[in-house]
């Protein structure tokens, strides 16, 4: 699919992805190396309407720039490079060219090493104009770090308001007020009447996750982001919030994209999954199919993944984990050839030759798609 | 002396007392952030400290360690009293416990390179010439599993887990005997976090140390320690063996944190605990009798009884079974409950 040219993809029929990533490349430059850091380089993702994907992936993968490219929240230099994304706000609608325009302002070419010419600036005036009529109506998105990302200056009533005004600029103060006592009231927050006059400031960590929450679905979006919702929570409230994350799900069917670490959180909300790893997709499919460990194929990234939590029999025998040695590479030093290759654990010993080639993200049977060469091996061999 | 145990902490206080407008403390405005703890650890065994944010682990952490002075009770390292202790006296001390914070940006300065930074430690405490320093330096990252390069690395150029390795090195490098580990997985990748969990093991059958282990993170803790104990607003709730705890514990605030895990990780326990977290964060969190009272099940479906609340008959820490002890008035499984 993702190897489809642009203008058939933009031709497809009626019940066509809510999105569709493709290619997609985000650079940064590191002006002190002088050279380019390829946090996303090729990504290509469709999302269906009412479906909630998760991306997985250490920190340092591309999850969340993934996420930020879409949201046309990246501000660092030269951004996105490459790629096109469409976005289909109703089923039958027409899709839209989230990128349309990008050609003209950034001209890439392909390492090594990287060239790029792009009008950065040219480019955000042009992309800002249709995202900020997009951000907080079609796509909403909840950030890593609540605290910092709530406006400390303005109470937490004054935010939820602001959603909703932008929505419907037509409800009356009353009503507004209203509606926003209702949301704090769906996530939990006690008393919502009196923690609507509160700062950020006033909230516990797990509180102010849970009033970034109730701000983006007050939007009511198309698309809701959720980038990390858990990370660095207490287990209660962790496990309180991706209660809730499945209830507002089943309720107001919204389509999710949620950023993770933990496997944990994928499984608990996920239909599909993307497996991230040094800016690219190397595996994707249901996830069912991805969750399983013990089922093949695989990639190995995934594997070492969902080994990293420890199960009821890892506790019982005090077993030591399995897990993937070493760290993420550094992004600004991709090398060609499998870029998992360093950390590989099933590196199979003869057929190491086609390690040195990047292995393509080839489809291996129900919609799973693994980038490792151990599954494409009759492509190759043919 | 031999037999005893290595550290032993009796009914350790320590409270935080609010000032007046002069800097006068205000006896009777105070939190409690640790509340009468008591516990002994064994030397070569890890336990683990468990209980969510705001309930005094770090606390008890800092003043084993004389960094947060105690209000009250007693903290004894190979029999010897640490509360009270003159800063010099401790410092010999700390040479054996030592501690891992939990504050990666804090805990290492990030105008020193890695190399400094282990040099620093390890001239604190003894006397070393530059030779020796750096063969022991390159001896501890391999002990880390960092490679030799990274001594000329800067803390910002690292990753979470090279940081959070480079600060358990420089923990390594005094050779303690004891080390109290400050939530060491937390804010770490999943992946990242299981390989610094084997790290910490695997130190610990090669080096002899005993660990305190302080995490939320319950799988963690289950399987890196081997007794828990539950802290709630200050004070022990239950200790037992970590497996005891996931096969359900007797303190319904365990069986609350416990049900709170990843179901497919393994189990998810009936915990019969109404959700009441907002009304604890709140500060509605009684100073006397039971303090979980508010958010527990059991009090609620017993129709409030006085006895959870009555601050003369506060619960203590009783037998519940072989190594297993929990503070409630109602235990689960004690057929004092309801059918729980």
């Amino acid at each position: 699919m993702s190897t489809a040219p642009a203008t058939a993809a933009s031709r497809t029929a009626a019940t066509g992805p809510i999105l569709r990533i493709q290619d997609l490349r985000t650079y940064f430059y590191l002006p002190a190396r002088g050279r380019f850091l390829k946090a996303v380089d090729g990504v290509s993702l469709d999302v269906q309407h009412g479906e909630t994907l998760a991306i997985v992936g250490e920190s340092g993968s591309g999850k969340s720039v993934t996420m930020l490219s879409l949201m046309g929240l990246v501000t660092a230099v030269p951004g996105i490079v490459d790629g096109r994304m469409w976005y289909r706000p109703a089923p039958d609608a027409k899709p839209v060219d989230l990128l349309e325009g990008l050609g003209r302002f950034a001209k890439l070419k392909l390492g090594p090493p990287p060239e790029v010419h792009k009008d950065t600036l040219g480019w955000h005036k042009w992309h800002e104009h249709g995202m900020s009529e997009r951000r907080g109506r079609d796509f909403a998105m909840i950030f890593q770090n609540p605290r910092n990302a709530l406006n400390p200056y303005m109470t937490i009533g004054q935010q939820i308001l602001e959603a909703i005004r932008r929505r419907s600029p037509e409800l009356s103060a009353a009503g507004a007020a209203d509606e926003a006592k209702g949301w704090l009231g769906k996530v939990r927050i006690d008393d919502p009447g009196r923690r609507m006059t509160d700062y950020a400031h006033n909230l516990s960590g797990g509180m102010c996750q849970r009033v970034m929450i109730a701000m983006a679905l007050a939007a009511r979006p198309t698309v809701l982001i959720a980038d990390e919702p858990t990370t660095g929570l207490d287990a209660t409230i962790q496990s309180h919030i991706l209660d809730l994350m499945e209830e507002m799900k089943g309720e107001l069917k919204t389509t999710t994209i949620v950023i993770t670490h933990d496997m944990g959180v994928a499984r608990r909300l996920a239909d599909r999954i993307a497996v991230m790893y040094a800016g690219r997709v190397v595996e994707k499919g249901p996830a069912e199919t991805v969750l399983e460990l013990r089922r093949e194929p695989k990639h190995p990234y995934t594997t070492g993944l969902l080994s990293a939590i420890p199960t009821a029999e890892d506790i019982e025998q005090r077993r030591r984990l399995t897990v993937i040695d070493g760290d993420v590479p550094d992004l600004s030093r991709l090398g060609t050839g499998c870029q998992f290759l360093e950390r590989c654990a099933v590196r199979p010993a003869g057929r190491e030759r086609f390690c040195e080639e990047e292995p393509p993200l080839g489809e291996v049977g129900q919609g799973q798609r693994v980038r490792c060469w151990r599954h494409l091996r009759h492509a190759t061999e043919a | 002396m031999a037999d005893g145990p290595l550290l032993e902490v009796r009914n350790l206080k320590t409270y935080f007392y609010r000032r007046g407008r002069w800097g006068a403390v205000r006896s009777h405005d105070y939190v409690p952030a640790v509340d009468g703890v008591s516990f002994e650890l064994r030397e070569g065994e890890t336990l683990g400290i468990v209980g969510e944010s705001g309930s005094g682990k770090t606390t008890l952490g800092r003043t084993i360690l004389g960094l947060t002075p105690a209000s009250a009770g007693s903290v004894r390292y190979r029999g010897k009293e640490l509360v009270g202790l003159p800063v010099r006296e401790l410092r010999e001390v700390r040479k054996e416990v030592q501690m891992i914070f939990q504050d990666l940006d804090a805990a290492l300065n990030p105008k020193m390179t890695v190399g400094q930074l282990l040099s620093e430690a390890l001239t604190l405490h003894r006397k070393r010439d530059k030779t020796e320093v750096r063969g022991r330096s390159e001896e501890l990252l391999d002990l880390v599993k960092l490679k030799p390069a990274k001594l000329a690395a800067y803390p910002p150029e690292l990753s979470g887990g090279e940081k959070r390795r480079v600060s358990i090195a420089r923990v390594l490098a005094v050779e303690p005997k004891l080390i109290i580990a400050d939530e060491p997985l937390s804010a770490l990748d999943v992946s990242i976090a299981a390989q610094v969990a084997n790290l910490l093991r695997d130190l610990q059958e090669r080096l002899g140390l005993t660990y305190l282990f302080i995490s939320h993170d319950l799988r963690m803790v289950e399987l890196v320690a081997h007794r828990v104990i539950v802290m709630y607003f200050g004070q022990v709730v239950e200790a037992a063996a970590a497996s005891r705890l996931a096969h359900g514990g007797a303190h319904p605030y365990s069986r609350l944190l416990w049900s709170a895990v990843d179901p497919h990780g393994g189990r998810r326990l009936e915990s019969g605990v109404r959700w009441e977290g907002e009304r604890a964060e709140a500060g509605a969190r009684p100073r006397s009798g039971c303090r979980f009272r508010a958010r527990c099940g059991i009090f609620h479906a017993k129709g409030e009884p006085a006895v959870c609340r009555d601050p003369e008959t506060e619960p203590t820490l009783t037998e519940q079974g072989p190594d297993h002890r929990a503070a409630c008035h109602f235990p689960v499984g004690s057929g004092l409950s309801y059918g729980l």
